[in-house]
This record gives structure tokens, sequence and C-alpha cells, in this order.
């Protein structure tokens, strides 16, 4: 196996630098880095998961209709992503589409969990590496500049300094961080009004939802999104703030997680004036979507065009405890539209758990396979990152200039977002633009942006919904048999990026099913090819911005970068684990991780 | 107090490999599975929570078909399990939880280990009683279309959903009672069948979801006989009901029956 | 399966799966038999009760008919 070499014959003293876990959600993901203390530079990272369950395993011979309450079962914070993304496949494989008041109400139900998500993830866990007790404990110097920095939308706020800004971010103690938590809060208000439950709908069905629409249900949202919005407007202008003046503090914290623009988002919100679930007729409807699918390379829209991305998708093996599949049954030897589907698509996957030792110099070290994305112009596989998701989605809609409703417009560089009035705050138009790197502090400055974004398109699926109401076409459900032999797939946004369903049907039962959620992409484990993944590559290469010496080492930039992408692998806590200890004087390009 | 999430694999099965780990051995390096820790923390804890239906009984992990031989708290631990305290472990299943009935549990626990409340009431699943003590269906506001023998053919409908796979009438869960948060949302009482999620026969038991559970139909054809003569009924009783008394008028005199004193 | 010591099967994995013949919830046609569901997505106060249900309807014609959840 070739891994990248990325070790300098002269490098000074190599330190082993671990966190494992570092999500603050669940505790199976690990990350591995060798820390060159003298050059202030981490020279290698792997990043691993411990837990492997076997969804694609287990739901072989099921009845596909359990699809989506089983895959729901995934995540315990973006479940509904998944059921409606086994929805969408189901509704593909049985050839029917719900009626449109169904749709808006999932859109309502997913609008809000990109709301709740969002919002408790940034403001109650991304910003404590950003809130004042942690940034005094790693770069003191900074932390006596942000007090004395005035803050450019104090207006909006209401925090004079950028240090006000910090302070309020402390966790259980900040006044923004006790106001997110309500927010977040509020946000499964909303997805329970319009998907029975968070995290694990109740009220969502292929062929459409069982919720009971009525003016009431679309009041009791309306008015949590009207409560919610008056607090986006000022977390948005708070993250501006933040983020801007670690740039011009900090100077090169641009480097902080950055990788190659390799970005990838698979749209969300489907439009059902449009979308008819038929595979041919799938990049239509797909470009309709209210968020925009697209692969960007390099600053570049590649495709927007949902066959396409399906096609390009490819599950590599090279450090994941698996066998391969390559001599096992191909399921799906060409799509609907006649295009021949690749061996290593999810349709023709196997997953055979292979349980092993834990090998970091050199074997396998992760229950997560490599996803990665073959670009047909250059025949690369393309570790495509998602940008903790909303990176992605802004960038791939902004492009494409596509999405134009009455409060969301693409312009083609740009997104620009259109907020109401609402009881505290004034009306108020965002712009998202694109930026010019594809690092930590924009992962985490689109998050808050997206947002707003989801917020505005929760408003327009509301007037959708209430003239269907209105109009009295109460049908939220559409009746479909399921057939014998059939293939799906469903594509979707889950709240930290890509979510793809696939799946076979054979003889009415599942026959394979194969979910690939974003953490598989961004945390991927280096593939047969040698490519990194995303949360590697990022961290490879960055350098230590971190005031303290070794020995009070935090690792602040490396769990910035991590948790710039969200990561969701399924803890609670922030450990960390090893004092790290010094391995030796370096002297020789040979030492390391090759294998 | 030892909060146990998510199920317990087994990690005999699979050689040098593990399921599920967290943290490292420092003299191997390997990972430090699920079990490891729980063998040496159940022991010490004063109480074992386990929460969540993947925790208490194994739940969607634990499927026919499984790889990983997962399993609940007690399977794993043994259910004749005491904890330091002198517990048994304490189950709250829901896949989710409903998390008003997990935080309520542990503050009970955490009352009764400051002295303060009694033994909390766990019934031989080990689920607090007064929370799982009976059935969605006696919990749910669709229970009276049932009485009517009104049914939901498909989810398009607000009626009973016994016919189109709602497990209500045999699933200890309060959730139609409480809805899912702060009142919000819940299954059948908004239009979600009850997939038996709280149960430790969950999921198997009550797959596929969609489909009409067995012991509905007949119970169903029962109310289907009377219940279209009590919605006549109670139609009659309603259209009275639905009239105002005959003495508001506004004709010039007063007829309410009114009397200035007691007696004639 | 390698590395996995399998023994005996309890259950084959698709023990779970559909039985030919039961109802299922999404059939086709169940919608048309429901009362108060009309063919256009519309519907009347039938779908929400059965307790005369005529009297619950809308006053006029121009009104949508919202039977309540």
């Amino acid at each position: 196996m070739a891994v990248r070499e990325r070790i300098k014959p002269e490098a000074g003293k190599l330190v082993d630098m671990a966190w494992d876990p570092i999500t603050r959600i669940v505790g199976n993901l690990g990350i591995y880095t060798k820390i060159d203390f003298d050059n202030r530079e981490v020279v290698s990272c792997k990043s691993t998961s411990s837990l492997f369950r076997g969804y694609s395993v287990f739901m072989k011979g099921k009845d596909p209709r359990d699809a989506h309450f089983i895959t729901s079962r995934i995540c315990g914070i973006c479940g509904d992503n998944h059921a409606v993304c086994s929805c969408y496949a189901q509704q593909m494989a049985y050839g029917v589409k719900p009626p449109p008041l169904g749709e808006w109400i999932v859109n309502l139900g997913e609008a809000a969990e990109y709301i709740f998500d969002h919002i408790i993830f940034q403001d109650n866990l991304v910003f404590v590496d950003f809130c004042e007790q942690m940034v005094k404990e790693t770069n003191p110097s900074l932390w006596s500049k942000a007090e004395s920095t005035d803050a450019p939308h104090a207006e909006i706020h209401g925090y004079r300094t950028i240090g006000d800004i910090m302070r309020s971010y402390n966790p259980f103690t900040g006044e923004t961080y006790k106001e997110a938590l309500l927010m977040s809060r509020i946000g499964r208000e909303m997805i329970c009004l319009m998907e029975g439950r968070h995290v694990h709908p109740s009220t969502i069905y292929p062929g459409g939802v069982g919720t009971v629409a009525t003016p009431t249900l679309l009041t009791d949202y309306l008015s949590r999104l009207l409560r919610c919005l008056d607090f986006i407007k000022k977390a948005v202008a708070m993250n501006d703030d933040v983020f801007d003046f670690f740039y011009e503090a900090l100077p090169g914290y641009e480097e902080v997680g950055r990788r190659r623009i390799l970005l990838g988002c698979w749209g969300a919100f489907n439009n059902p004036l449009y979308c008819n679930y038929k595979y041919t007729d799938m990049d239509n409807w797909g470009n309709e979507m209210f968020v925009t699918p697209g692969v960007v390379v390099d600053g570049e829209l590649v495709t927007t065009n949902l066959v396409d991305i399906n096609l390009g998708i490819r599950i590599m093996l090279g450090s994941s405890y698996y066998e391969d599949w390559v001599n096992e049954e191909t399921f799906v030897p060409t799509d609907p539209l006649g295009n021949p589907v690749d061996k290593r698509h999810p349709w023709n996957q196997t997953t055979i758990p292979k349980p092993q030792k834990r090998e970091l110099e050199g074997g396998n070290y992760s229950w997560v396979m490599s996803p990665r994305w073959y670009d047909k112009r250059t025949g690369d596989n393309l570790a495509l990152d998602t940008g903790g998701g909303a990176l992605a989605r802004l960038w791939a809609t902004a492009l494409a200039g596509k999405v134009d409703t009455p409060f969301v417009k693409a312009t083609g560089q740009s997104v620009l977002i259109n907020l109401p009035k609402t009881p505290n705050t004034a009306e108020q138009t965002l712009e998202w633009r694109i930026p010019q790197w594809s690092n930590a502090i924009e992962r985490d400055r689109a998050r808050i942006y997206f947002v707003a974004y989801s917020a505005a398109m929760a408003m327009h699926f509301v007037d959708q919904a209430f003239n269907e109401i209105r109009a009295g076409r109460t049908k939220v459900f559409e009746d479909f048999d399921v057939p014998d032999e059939a293939i799906g797939c469903g594509f979707h946004e889950a709240v930290r990026g890509v979510l793809s369903h696939h799946l076979v049907i054979r003889d009415g039962k599942i026959a394979n099913y194969h979910p690939y959620p974003p953490t598989p992409w961004n945390g991927s484990p280096t593939d047969s090819y040698g490519t990194p993944g995303p949360y590697e590559d990022a961290v490879m290469g960055q350098p230590i911005f971190e005031e303290n010496d070794q020995d009070n080492f935090r690792g602040i930039d490396i769990m910035r970068a991590v948790r710039s992408f969200d990561p969701c692998l399924p803890c609670g806590v922030h450990m960390y684990l090893g004092k790290g200890k010094t391995l030796r004087q370096v002297h020789s390009p040979m030492f390391g991780e090759h294998g | 107090m030892l909060v146990i999430e998510g199920s317990i694999p087994n990690e005999k099965i699979n050689g040098e490999g593990y399921w599920s780990s967290f943290g490292n051995d420092e003299a191997t390096g390997e990972p430090l599975t699920l079990n490891w820790w729980l063998d040496r923390l159940a022991p010490k804890a004063w109480g074992v929570v386990a929460v969540g239906t993947c925790a208490t009984y194994g739940g969607i992990h634990a499927m026919a078909g499984n790889p990983t031989g997962c399993m609940g708290l007690a399977d794993y631990l043994g259910w004749d399990f005491r904890s330091a305290g002198g517990l048994p472990i304490v189950n709250i299943p829901g896949c989710p939880v409903q998390p008003e009935n997990f935080m309520e549990t542990l503050t009970w626990l955490l009352y009764q280990a400051a002295g303060l409340a009694p033994t909390i009431p766990l019934d031989e699943a080990l689920r607090p009683q007064w929370i799982f003590g009976k059935t969605v269906h006696e919990g749910c506001d669709r229970a009276g279309y049932y009485e009517q023998g009104d049914f939901a053919k498909d989810y398009n409908s607000p009626k009973c959903q016994v016919k189109i796979g709602c497990w209500g009438p045999v699933v200890n869960c309060n959730v139609p009672k409480r809805g899912w948060m702060a009142g919000i949302g819940g299954c059948p009482n908004v239009g979600g069948i009850c997939i038996g999620c709280t149960m430790p026969g969950f999921p198997d038991k009550f797959m596929p979801f969609m489909d009409a559970p067995p012991g509905g139909g007949i119970s169903s054809a029962l109310t289907g006989m009377y219940g279209p003569m009590i919605r006549k009924l109670r139609g009659i009783t309603n259209k009275t009901m639905n009239k105002e008394t005959k003495w508001r008028h506004n004709r010039p005199q007063l007829t309410t029956g009114y009397k200035p004193r007691w007696g004639n | 399966m390698p590395n996995i010591n399998l023994g005996p099967q309890e259950v084959t994995p698709d023990m779970p799966a559909h039985t030919p013949g039961i109802q299922q919830g999404n059939a086709k046609g169940s919608y048309e038999k429901m009362q108060g569901h009309n063919p256009d997505g519309t519907s009347t106060s039938r779908r929400s009760t059965g307790v005369n249900p005529k009297a619950q309807e809308p006053i006029d014609p121009s009104m949508p008919n919202l039977s309540p959840g």
C-alpha cells in the first residue's frame, strides 16, 4: 500500500499526538498525528473509526418498506435525513410520487433539521473552540487582542468587542451559548411538528407523510421559525466578526484545515413541481432542487447532473476492515439510462466485515471505507469532502445560479438570503460570497449562513404549503405497490453533507442496500491508491498557531480543523488521551507511515 | 451512575478485531472495547441505566442477520445484575428514547441516591412502571375512531391506524399521551404508526412495519360491526348538543323560566 | 464470513420480511376506499369524523374543506 509520504528529511523532533475520541458528539472518531514542534507543523494524520454496526449487512432480506425506519437509526442526530433519503430511494424503486403537500412537509421538516443541528453544532460545540475560556488557554496574546478589538457588527448583535462575543460563547455560562441551546430546542419542536418525532421520524413514509396538514400545523411552525430568525440574524453577524478577526489577528490562519477545493453536494429540498422520482429524469429534477447538487473541483463546477454524480461514486478499500467484493455479485451492471455502473459503485457493493487488529502503521485502521468520486475528465478518484455540509451546499448552489425564490437567490458567485422582519429585528439581506479557500474558518462560516438559508427557504415552503392547504388539497400520501425487482437511489444532504442511499430489490425483498452519509466521505482513511481522506489531508501539513509548548499542548488548531467538518462518528465528552510521547529524532525520510 | 447508550456488541466472536471501542490500551496501543469499559465500570456504579432500545434490549442493530451479535445491557451483564447501590439495571427504552422520560427517570434515581425517594418502581422488563405501565392505544387520541369502527386505510387519514401497521394496542409506551417533546409530536396521535420501538421484541416482531398487524384484524372487525351504530347514535346526540337552548332570543318577553323567589 | 465465529442459525435474515396476502398500509386502491377522501386530493368532513359529518361541512361552496387533524 502506497501512502503519501509527507515527512521531510529535515524534520525535527516528531511527537505522536492522538485525540481519541475527538468529536463532541459520538466517541468513535480518533485522530492520530505526528507533530513537528520545531517547525510547528503537523506532518502526518490518520483518521480512525472504531465502530461497526453493519446496516448494509442486516438489511438484506428485509422488506424494502422498512428501509427508512431502519436507516433512520444510523444516526442519533440526523436520523431524519436518512429516513427522508431512504424514502427518496424507495420512491424511485416503487415509481411513486408523493402529493405536493407531502413534499412541502418533508422540506419543512428538513429545513428545521438544518436549523436545529447547525445551530447546536456551531454555537454549542464548534464555538467552544473559539470561546473566551479556550482562547485564553491556548492563545493568551490573541485573547488580549480580542478584548481590545471593536466588533464591526456591534449594532446588530449588541456586543462591543470581539472579546465580548467570545465570552458569550463560554459553555454553560455564556449568553449566546444558552440562547443557542434554546433555539436548537425550538428547531427540534419544528421537526416534531412536521415529522412527528426527532430524531427518528414517525410520520415519514415512502409515498409521502402521515402528518395531518392543517393551518394549525403551519401556524405552530411559523411562530417558532420567526423566533429563530431573530437569533439567526444576530448569530451570522457574530460569527462573521469572530472569523474575520482570526484572519486578521493570526496571519496565515487560512492554512488551518485548508485543503484543495474538492467539494460534493448531493442537493436538498425536492421541488414537487418537477420531481417525479424517475431515474431517467433525474438530471432535470435534480437541477430544480432548492439546494443545487454539484461537484466543485478547484473552484470549478464540474457537474450539477445527479446521474453523473451517481455514476461517479466509488467505494474504495485500502485501510478498512472489510473483504473486497470484486468477486461478488454485480447487482446493477447498467443504470436505467443504459450507462455502465462500476463494480465499486454502492449498487454493486457487497459488505463483508473482517474484524482485525488495528494497524496504524501500514495496515488497516478503520471501520470506515473510503468513498471517492471518479472525475471522468482526469480519471482521478477524488476524495471529495462536504465542507461540513454547508460549505459545499452554498458553493455548488452559488456557482450553479439556479435557485431563485423570493427568499433565496443564487447569483453565480454568491447566494442572496432575504430574511423578513421578525418580532425583535428588522428585515435583513445577507450575501454569502464564494470564499478564497476551503478551510476550517470558511466551513464554520458557511454553517451559520446555511442556517439563514434554511430559515429563508422554510419561509418559502410555509407559503407553498399554505397555498395547498388553503385550497383544500389535503392529500399527503400516495398509495403504491412494491415491485418484485427494482432499483432506486436517493440523493439528499444530511446536515453535515452528502447523503446517498442505494437500494436493490429482488423477490420483493432488499437484496442490497448501501447508505453513504457524509462522515465516511470526510472521515475516510487512506484508500487503496494512497489518497488520504479529507480529515487526514486537511490536517497534514497544517501550521500550528497554538502558543502552548509541547507539554501543555491542547491541539486546538487540529481540533478546529477536524471539527470544522462537523464530524459525527458515533462522544459526549471532550477527552484527551495520552500526553504525547517523543518518538525519536528523525533524520530519514523512511520513517513513518508508509508500508 | 453509569448511563449506557447503544447496543453491546459481542466481542467474543471476532478474533483479534473489535466492533466498538473507546480510547486505547496504553500498553498495546490497541483500542479498548466498550465491553472492557463495561466490565470495569458497571460493578462500581451506584446505579446502571440503559437508555434507548439498543442499550436496553439490543434494538435495530440486533435484528436477524446482524453480524455483530449485539445485545442489550441486561443481556450482557445478566438480567439479575445488581449495581453497587443494590439496584437492577434501569431500562428506559424507546428508539430513540423520549427525552423527558429519560431525564425524569434519572431525576428519580438522583433523589433516591440522596435518600429522598423510595426505590424506583420497575416492571419485569426493568422499565419505570409509571411510564410504561399502559399501552399506546390506551393513551392515543385516535383510539376514539377505533371504538367507532372507523379506520384509516392509508396514511392520508387522521383516523385510527391499526389496520395500516400501528401496533399501539399491544405496545407499552406513553408517547401519545406525553407527545415527543414539550407535548409536541408523537406517533399514532400525529399520523405515525406505532412500530413498537420501546419493546424487547423490537424490531423483528413488528416487521414489516407497514403491514397490518395480525391481531388487529379480529378486534377491529368486531368494532367494525357495532361501530357504525355507535356513530349513528352519537350523531343524533351530537346534533342535539349542537343546538342552543330555545329561550335564547330577542323577543320582547323573557322565557328563561326566571322566578324572583324560591318556591313558586 | 471470515473472522467471525458462526453458530447454528436461530433465524433467517428474511424472517421479518413481508408475508404475501397480508394487507399493506400503502396498497394501491386504499385511498379510494376511504370515505371523505376525494379523487382530486381534497377531502370532506367525513375524513375526520364519523359523528354527524354533514353538519361539520363548510356552509359555503367558496370555503375550502379543512377537516381537523
